[in-house]
């Protein structure tokens, strides 16, 4: 069940352009408190927004730093002056409450349910739900920072350049940072990779 | 199936089955801890079957962790939870993880009040607790981390690095590299074999029976007492604090004790011949005599006992007193 | 190309960015080291691990929660005029986010947010009532702004910071007037080693890790400040 819901979901791809056409209509309506607009709009970000939240501060705090996002969107919408893309701007706004989260207490992870004794295997639908679940581990023990460039880079598909807008830094600057945050993934998933490398999964 | 699945998913059976919480009301009279708080002990063992246990990392932010190393081959964890009522217990968790690299994971978390869509009330950080006395096998080398929690850790073979905020760290019967850090938590070490490094900032750091290639201890504000240090390489330091140091300073090695404001007092005993060097902005006793007057940026030096394979001694205040003595 | 130059544009090469001379060098190389192809063999899997993580979905309920937190800011701003003085006060107390926060009814009805705030007022707790109009959707998670056991602990994290704040300042003159004695050259690399042990603290999560990064930084200067012979560009 898992698996087809996934299949199905388009990933987010890095056209944030392509959605600049109706922007400005959807702005303005939104500005007017158009409710439809509105809910278009969130629908139109929720999934990128509440994956980058998910990814950054982890599931027991991302529904509710979703929700901090839309609100400062639409509070914010009327000074938004349009010199950065709708989506960037979003995305942008999302990092920083992501990252805001983040300093305020250190991530907490989930694997389980309620009574965590038992760490019972999630539902995880991915082609090795093992290694998700040691990427995730992984991400989580990594700096706030890094952990954002590499969701947006590696885990959204988003450019260097679409990141440097969002984290508000120059391009060398993102891909600096991924790179180190990419070594950081490495020496944590160290022997994780290494293990996935064996064709049949024979244990070293 | 792979042989790592199976292995993976034998040791999430074995956790599954080994855990066996149980839940009693303190007011019943059995586990008083106050009106109306709840008590949940759950044991359970940690580890992938069948692999030796490598790393174990504990990282407990909600009370304290008393880590035993023993003869066996498996991780067994007591979780004892303490909170005012049974809805703030649900937000007491303990995680473990376990890696078919043969490496452990577990976490303590006190999750938000609204998670899972459930509404529960605000507690005092105070009111809840978890503690976790956590069995391992010597081999495994030792992750600990505490907030305000003491964090204790005995009998393990291949080292540990332990960090705490404000609560103690003790380490007893301990082989291979220590690695401690606190802020304000005090640090105690007793029979340490190995390299040691601690550092505090307004805990005080207690050495009792270190040997090793190295022991390196600064503290900011706190004071460094040792006894019985025969480590290689010593170096103790502090800004503020002051530094007793009673040891045994080996052939060839060194002993370098320095505070910026407070006393410096080292006195060594052995058959080792020391070559010394002191210097202080206060007053400098050399071997029980008053020496001649010394100032921060002036050495006093003298040498004892034998000349081979003398250990090389430097006893330094910037603004206190060093006094310096050799006793049998 | 030898391992370490791969190592740094391993990156580049898998991204794509090298130009072909630099790409045939990176090719050139991982024919020949084995070493090198397992690195490149890792990074590309951990590509494919990341960009095939599930996709985290956003739950049914998020944005009637989204709106109902709307509605009540609006509330809110509407009333800020009356509130002013009282506001200002209470939003400091209220966590993370100053949005009256909401117990919403069933569809439709009127509900009542209570918020209150331990400690806000020098004796008894503040009640502070603002109506909102439900969403007409399923109602999103309770959340009671009281002072709870996460903020205590948020709190300790800051006061932690804070310690080791005044520590390096004062521990900085001390440094700086040993460094004042050293060579321009040793001087400059214990700047560059001081900014970058700055830095670990800046991108460190809160907790133990931020702690560790603290510890980094002050016995680093203690060091200095010591006079030790502390080596430059690397090292603990």
């Amino acid at each position: 069940m898992a698996s087809t819901a996934v299949s199905d979901i388009p990933r987010p791809r890095a056209d944030l352009a392509a959605a600049a056409m109706d922007d400005a209509t959807l702005i303005a309506a939104c500005r007017r408190g158009d409710a439809r607009a509105m809910e278009l709009l969130y629908h139109q970000y929720k999934r990128r927004v509440f994956g980058l939240c998910h990814r950054i501060v982890g599931p027991v705090d991302a529904e509710e730093v979703a929700q901090e996002v839309f609100v400062r969107v639409f509070r914010g919408l009327a000074g938004f002056r349009g010199d950065a893309q709708l989506g960037t701007w979003i995305y942008r706004l999302a990092v920083n409450c992501a990252l805001t989260q983040a300093g305020k207490q250190r991530r907490r992870q989930e694997v389980g349910d309620d009574h965590l004794e038992e760490v019972a295997a999630p539902p995880v639908a991915s082609r090795d739900p093992r290694l998700s679940r040691r990427v995730e581990a992984a991400m989580a023990e990594l700096p706030a920072g890094y952990r954002a460039i590499l969701v947006l880079h590696d885990v959204e598909g988003l450019s260097h350049e679409e990141c440097a807008a969002i984290m508000d830094c120059r391009v060398g600057t993102s891909k600096s940072q991924l790179h180190k945050a990419r070594m950081r993934m490495r020496e944590l998933l160290g022997p994780a990779l290494a293990a996935e490398r064996l064709p049949g999964g024979e244990a070293p | 199936m792979s042989a790592l699945r199976a292995l993976a998913a034998s040791a999430l059976a074995g956790l599954t089955a080994l855990a066996a919480p149980a839940v009693a009301r303190a007011d019943d009279g059995t586990d008083g801890d106050g009106d109306g708080a709840v008590i949940e002990r759950a044991e359970f063992e940690a580890g992938v079957v069948g692999r030796p246990v490598g790393e174990i990392t504990i990282d407990n932010s909600l009370g304290d962790v008393r880590i035993e190393g023993y003869d066996g081959s498996t991780v067994t964890v007591i979780a004892v939870k303490h909170a005012p009522d049974a809805a703030s217990l649900r937000r007491l968790r303990v995680e473990s993880l376990a890696n078919p690299d043969g490496s452990v994971r577990l976490t303590t978390l006190l999750t938000e009040r609204g998670s899972g869509g459930a509404e529960r009330p605000a507690v005092a950080l105070a009111s809840v607790r978890v503690d976790l006395t956590i069995k391992v096998p010597r081999a495994a080398t030792i992750s600990g981390r505490v907030t305000t929690g003491r964090l204790e850790v005995e009998n393990v073979d291949a080292g540990a690095d332990l960090d705490s905020s404000t609560g103690p760290i003790v380490v007893r019967n301990v082989a291979g590299v220590v690695f401690a850090r606190s802020l304000a938590g005090s640090q105690r070490f007793e029979e340490v074999f190995g390299s040691l490094d601690s550092h505090a900032v307004d805990g005080d750091l207690a050495f009792d029976s270190v040997r090793g290639a190295a022991l390196t201890a600064r503290a900011y504000a706190g004071d460094i007492d040792g006894r019985r240090v025969a480590s290689k390489q010593v170096r103790l330091s502090s800004i503020s604090g002051s530094i007793d140091l009673e040891a045994e300073p080996q052939a060839g090695g060194s002993v370098a004790v320095t505070s910026l404001r407070g006393a410096v007092d080292v006195r060594l005993r052995g058959a080792v011949g020391v070559a010394v060097r002191a210097r202080a902005g206060g007053r400098v006793t050399l071997a029980g005599a008053a020496a001649p007057p010394s100032s921060a940026d002036r050495w006093i030096e003298a040498r004892y006992g034998a000349r081979r394979d003398r250990a090389a001694v430097q006893v330094e205040s910037r603004f206190g007193d060093v006094s310096f003595a050799l006793v049998q | 190309m030898n391992c370490r130059q791969l190592a740094e544009q391993v990156d580049a090469y898998l991204d794509g960015d090298l130009d072909e001379v630099g790409a045939s060098a990176c090719r050139g190389h991982l024919r020949t080291c084995a070493a090198c192809r397992d690195l490149a063999d890792q990074q590309t899997r951990l590509r494919a691990a990341l960009a095939e993580l599930p996709p985290a979905e956003p739950p049914a309920h998020l944005w009637a929660a989204i709106d109902a937190r709307l509605g009540a800011a609006e509330i809110a701003d509407s009333r800020r005029g009356a509130l002013a003085t009282g506001w200002s006060r209470l939003v400091a107390w209220l966590r993370p986010v100053a949005w009256p926060v909401a117990m919403v009814g069933s569809a439709g009805a009127i509900a009542l947010a209570v918020v209150q705030l331990r400690g806000a007022a020098p004796s008894q707790p503040l009640a502070l009532r603002a109506p909102v109009v439900a969403p007409a959707a399923a109602a999103p998670p309770v959340r009671l702004a009281l002072r709870d056991a996460l903020d205590e602990r948020a709190d300790l994290e800051r006061e932690a910071d804070g310690r080791f704040r005044q520590v390096v300042s004062e521990l900085l003159p001390l440094a700086r007037a040993e460094v004042a004695t050293w060579a321009p050259r040793r001087a400059q690399a214990f700047a560059h080693d001081l900014e970058r042990r700055e830095q670990a603290v800046l991108v460190a999560s809160p907790g133990h890790v931020r702690e560790r990064a603290w510890h980094d930084l002050t016995s680093y200067l203690e060091r200095v400040a010591l006079g030790e012979q502390v080596a430059m560009g690397g090292g603990r």
